[in-house]
């Protein structure tokens, strides 16, 4: 390596504007009118602000600094986040998911998680390493004979079990139910999780006027002699519907606007109250609390009331 | 701005083995995230500068880029949608669109997602350009043993940008604004690279100029050569490697300011605290602490310091080695307080 001119100003640059350094991501922004366009002048340009950003990390910032494999290591500061470095994120932050019932379970009885298994396991008796689980597990290893053909090709059967049952197709049946047991118990938790998020939304506009108005509502008087409250707003209670009229000019346009409501790609459908009508239900129905639409009809469609239908000749001669 | 969530991000769908579910943990959102990954996409008909241009890009955001072979007849400022499906497919955030017809010659776009949805787009012509003439190499041993000509890959640039333009928002004759502060953050995030810890100081090699003026932003980079200044900051001197491009500023397609801000929203963890009272010399590099008494007020005359029960009950026996004695007739006498 050369000696350059050894002195102050071999490093020093001359700045009217002190720039911004973002050390975090080896930025340095400046703000100094441009005096030139030719390459030359951007080089210099360059080498200048090179030099101010090298400084920085040399020296100037303060920086931490240790001895790597023979070599000089600076440990850069944090990232700035104020107005003008902030960077956006590439995905949003992670929601905190909700614990599964079992990890609710293990924090309220205090047991910690489990340690790892190892992946291999001795088999005694083909003497080798076998697989914990999957292909070639030792337990099934196990049960092969040198020929590698199945030593369970016979099962005694106990008094109390039933001798018609295929013992291999329970085991087979068993282990399906106890998948589809896991698969369910999954799913419940991730239903789980997605009620806590969408319980985590703040009360909207609509559901907070809901509310005052069923509280107004509550009181002996109906809430017809509450004082108001400031900003409240007289309520619209009753009246007639309006019809439009059988006759009028604007018979045209109002089928017109009726059709176009019809036939319009993006129909008026508010995915959100749909959805919550779709979950209040599912709710009420498991705490028992919806009626059946028609619960006065039979399933076939026939009157509960009254006498039974049919044969009322033979009834009564039956009496 | 909802995205869709799809099967298997809420979990209804699962992963079959484990390269699925590292794949799944590997794209899902994190407090502390991967680095940016960029898509080149070359649009209708290409030009070779453009070609050009995406295969040195390429070359020095390997292994973080990917470069599409085939055609893909997109217009980005009329509808981006098939940018998002791309960027959601490969998992990455950073496109660089190029095109090329007669109206919007050597075309590039750059644009970045958040939640694999465009936030900002910039359409830029390249003008003047010079092609990169150092090699990027995976050796990590470089500047001893391999020629000067090469670069490790990976390397992450020094970034400058020069002129007061970049702080400004002009306004176009058809009442539309470019607002270079976004455009500059714009830059940033696609060169910037991965976000590094530390930095070797031999390992600060590379550095990438941008300057504004009059709507031109002319991209320089060049190689870093640090000499010897007899101080403990070196004497920088640079030599062009090419990579040089004017681009000329279209169109923009900037997200406003509120679904940046959402972007920019950092996790909570992110910030280190404040941690008072702590300070390290500087010289001897120890850790001082500073510790407040709860009262400012204390009498060392009054708090019991003489524990006179202790101090007569005798200490117990210890065996001492024979080779030890030695030592301990040395041993100074405790004096009582």
């Amino acid at each position: 390596m050369e000696v350059e001119n050894v002195g102050v100003s071999s490093i020093e640059v001359d700045k009217i504007l002190e720039p911004q350094f973002d050390l975090k991501d080896l930025l340095i922004y400046d703000s100094n009118e441009l005096t030139g366009k030719s390459n030359e002048y951007l080089k210099d340009l360059a080498r200048d602000n090179a030099q101010l950003l090298i400084n920085q990390i040399f020296k100037r910032a303060g920086l931490e600094t240790e001895i790597v494999n023979d070599s000089v290591v600076t440990e850069l500061p944090e990232k700035k986040y104020d107005d003008v470095f902030v960077q956006p994120r590439e995905k949003p932050i992670p929601k905190k998911s909700a614990q599964t019932k079992w990890e609710a379970f293990a924090t309220l009885k205090g047991i910690n998680a489990k340690k790892k298994k190892s992946r291999m396991v001795w088999c005694e008796i083909t003497n080798s390493w076998k697989p914990r689980w999957g292909y070639m597990r030792a337990e099934k290893a196990s049960q092969l004979n040198k020929n590698g053909e199945s030593k369970d090709w016979i099962r005694v059967i106990k008094p109390h079990e039933d001798p018609n049952v295929d013992p291999w197709e329970k085991e087979k049946t068993e282990k399906k139910e106890r998948v589809a047991k896991n698969e369910h118990a999954r799913l419940k938790n991730v239903a789980r999780q997605k009620g806590m998020n969408n319980a985590k939304r703040q009360q909207d506009k609509n559901e907070l006027r809901d509310s005052f108005r069923k509280a107004k509502f509550s009181t002996a008087s109906l809430g017809n002699f509450d004082e108001a409250v400031a900003g409240e707003k007289k309520e619209k209670n009753g009246g007639k519907k309006k019809y439009n009229a059988l006759f009028s000019k604007d018979a045209d346009n109002e089928s017109k606007q009726i059709l176009d409501l019809m036939s319009a790609k993006n129909p008026k459908f508010n995915k959100n109250a749909a959805a919550d009508k779709v979950l209040n239900f599912e709710k009420k129905k498991a705490a028992g609390k919806v009626q059946k639409r028609n619960s006065h009809l039979k399933a076939d469609g026939k009157s509960r009331k009254g006498k039974p239908t049919g044969n009322k000749v033979a009834n009564r001669r039956q009496r | 701005m909802v995205a869709s969530k799809t099967a298997v991000e809420s979990g209804v769908v699962r992963a079959k083995n484990a390269r699925q579910k590292r794949k799944l943990l590997n794209e899902a959102p994190k407090v502390f995230e991967n680095a940016k990954s960029t898509i080149f996409i070359k649009g209708g008909n290409v030009s070779d500068i453009i070609t050009n241009v995406f295969t040195d890009l390429h070359r020095l955001k390997s292994p973080h880029s990917l470069v599409f072979k085939k055609k893909n007849i997109v217009r980005p400022f009329e509808d981006a949608s098939s940018l998002e499906f791309f960027s959601k497919k490969t998992d990455s955030s950073l496109i660089g669109f190029g095109s090329h017809n007669k109206k919007r010659p050597h075309n590039f776009v750059i644009a970045r997602t958040f939640d694999h949805q465009i936030l900002d787009m910039v359409e830029l012509g390249i003008g003047n350009y010079v092609a990169l003439k150092y090699e990027f190499t995976r050796s990590f041993i470089l500047p001893f043993f391999s020629p000067s000509a090469e670069i490790a890959m990976g390397t992450k640039p020094m970034l400058s940008f020069a002129g007061d333009a970049w702080e400004n928002v002009l306004e176009l004759k058809d009442g539309s604004k470019i607002d270079f502060k976004r455009i500059r953050s714009l830059f940033v995030d696609f060169f910037r690279g991965d976000t590094i810890d530390n930095v070797r100081r031999t390992g600060l090699e590379l550095l990438m100029q941008f300057t504004l003026q009059e709507g031109v932003i002319s991209m320089r980079t060049y190689k870093v050569i640090m000499k010897k200044s007899g101080q403990e900051e070196p004497r920088v001197e640079l030599e062009s490697i090419g990579l040089n491009m004017d681009l000329t500023v279209r169109r923009t397609q900037l997200s406003n300011p509120t679904n940046f801000k959402k972007a920019c929203k950092q996790p909570a963890g992110i910030k280190e605290k404040n941690r008072k009272n702590i300070t390290k010399d500087g010289l001897t590099g120890e850790v001082r602490g500073t510790v407040h008494l709860p009262s400012a007020r204390q009498n060392l005359d009054e708090i019991a310091l003489n524990h006179k029960k202790v101090m007569k009950r005798p200490m117990p026996e210890k065996e001492i080695d024979s080779e030890d004695e030695k030592e301990f007739d040395q041993d100074v006498e405790m004096e009582e307080m």
